[in-house]
């Protein structure tokens, strides 16, 4: 039978870009995806790269973002909005995430997170381990 | 010495349905103008996004090349961003061609009857508790979409190039040819040198044959949707095969269905 979702849903950990080990929220998703990217660095030749681009340039992305999380109806969609979100920077990322009904968590610095969207409604208490921690890059 | 075109098939799953839910994503992504459609109206619908044209969803003020600009924060950052360009037509490609480039033309093009089998319609009821998903709960828009008169939006259109699965080489050059954990283990082979991804407007989309044809030279990053989009398919197998919910992670991306807590209560399920 088809019908309106079951109350709840399922926690889903957001990964903290500054601490491995540790999550920076918990999410319930009902009927949603979720993709998390964050910047992980290496150097080529001394200089210091990584793998989000700018698609115009090639050269890695500096654009104040060090994770973004998007919440969308489908995984793929969340996905998408992720990368561009991160080349777009946080002063755009906000409505462009939120143009295709998404909803995103924007990490500038361990100081300053922001919530986009209806992001905030997505957050589940933290007493409890999520079912998933995967939302880590 | 010109280098041949290269051509790929989006891949196709053994059930209907399932096929063109593999394809309708990822060609919607890209471009196409064929059965995707159905799956772009159908977001479309869902997300309430209003105008869905072209450049629905971009972000005020781009279009215009990129320039410094200060965020309200005190850093510089590129913006606006780039609007991508139609690029020359394929050699071969004609106007009604069921071939298409992945820049459309924006004002109503010919009209175009496609052969391909429509997505599986979902049944009138299912086993589970969760909606339907999204990709499968389509029904209405899949009779719509061989005489739309639009173009259809596309991701790399309605980001304003920001979604580019044209960076492989790009990003093969900033030495991600490998796995984070080869990458921290051994030194990246990369180049180092930055290169631009030329981006998608050369590529064409085959929604009949489910082929993508590249341009010399311009190489297809799946890195970008691959992932969400098989957790996507996996948990509407789950849900097609009689799952009352599923949570799927593939390494940062995930999709969750049908989940219940019982008002908050009990042990949460691991799929």
């Amino acid at each position: 039978m088809t019908g309106e979702p079951p109350a709840g849903g399922w926690r889903v950990g957001v990964g903290n870009p500054y601490e491995p080990d540790q999550l920076l929220a918990v999410v319930a998703l009902t009927d949603h995806g979720i993709a998390t990217r964050l910047i992980r660095r290496w150097s080529v030749g001394g200089a210091p790269r990584h793998h989000l681009l700018d698609p115009c340039t090639g050269d890695s992305l500096e654009t104040g973002l060090d994770s973004v999380t998007v919440v969308a109806r489908d995984a793929w969609m969340a996905e998408i909005l992720t990368k561009a979100a991160f080349v777009a920077g946080p002063s755009e990322a906000m409505a462009l995430i939120a143009a295709r009904g998404g909803a995103g968590l924007l990490v500038e610095s361990a100081e300053r997170i922001v919530a986009a969207g209806e992001f905030a409604a997505f957050f589940a208490p933290l007493d409890r381990e999520p079912v998933l921690c995967g939302a880590t890059r | 010495m010109v280098a041949p075109k290269r051509r790929f098939f989006v891949p196709v799953l053994p059930a209907v349905g399932l096929a063109a839910v593999a394809a309708g994503p990822v060609l919607q992504a890209l471009g196409s103008s064929g059965p995707a459609n159905s799956v772009s109206a159908s977001l479309a619908t869902t997300h309430g996004s209003g105008d869905d044209g072209p450049e629905a969803g971009a972000p005020a003020g781009h279009g215009t090349p990129p320039s410094k600009g200060d965020d309200g924060h005190g850093r510089t950052i590129r913006k606006p961003y780039h609007k991508p360009k139609p690029g020359p037509s394929p050699q071969g490609h004609k106007p009604g061609d069921p071939t298409t480039t992945l820049d459309p033309p924006t004002t109503a093009g010919p009209t175009t009857t496609t052969t391909a089998p429509p997505p599986k319609a979902p049944p009138s009821t299912t086993t589970t508790t969760a909606a339907p998903t999204t990709t499968t709960a389509a029904p209405t828009t899949t009779t719509a979409a061989p005489t739309t008169t639009t173009a259809p939006p596309t991701a790399w259109k309605w980001t304003g190039g920001r979604y580019d699965p044209t960076v492989l080489h790009a990003i093969e050059a900033a030495g991600y040819d490998r796995s984070f954990e080869q990458i921290e283990a051994h030194r990246p082979a990369g180049s180092g040198k930055a290169m631009p991804a030329p981006g998608c407007a050369g590529v064409v989309l085959d929604p009949h044959l489910r082929t993508v044809t590249l341009p010399p030279g311009v190489g297809f990053d799946p890195g970008g949707i691959g992932k969400g989009l098989a957790a996507d398919l996996v948990v509407d197998l789950l849900l097609e095969e009689g799952a009352a919910g599923a949570c799927v992670d593939l390494g940062g991306d995930g999709r969750a269905a049908g989940g219940r807590l019982a008002g908050g209560r009990g042990q949460p399920l691991r799929a």
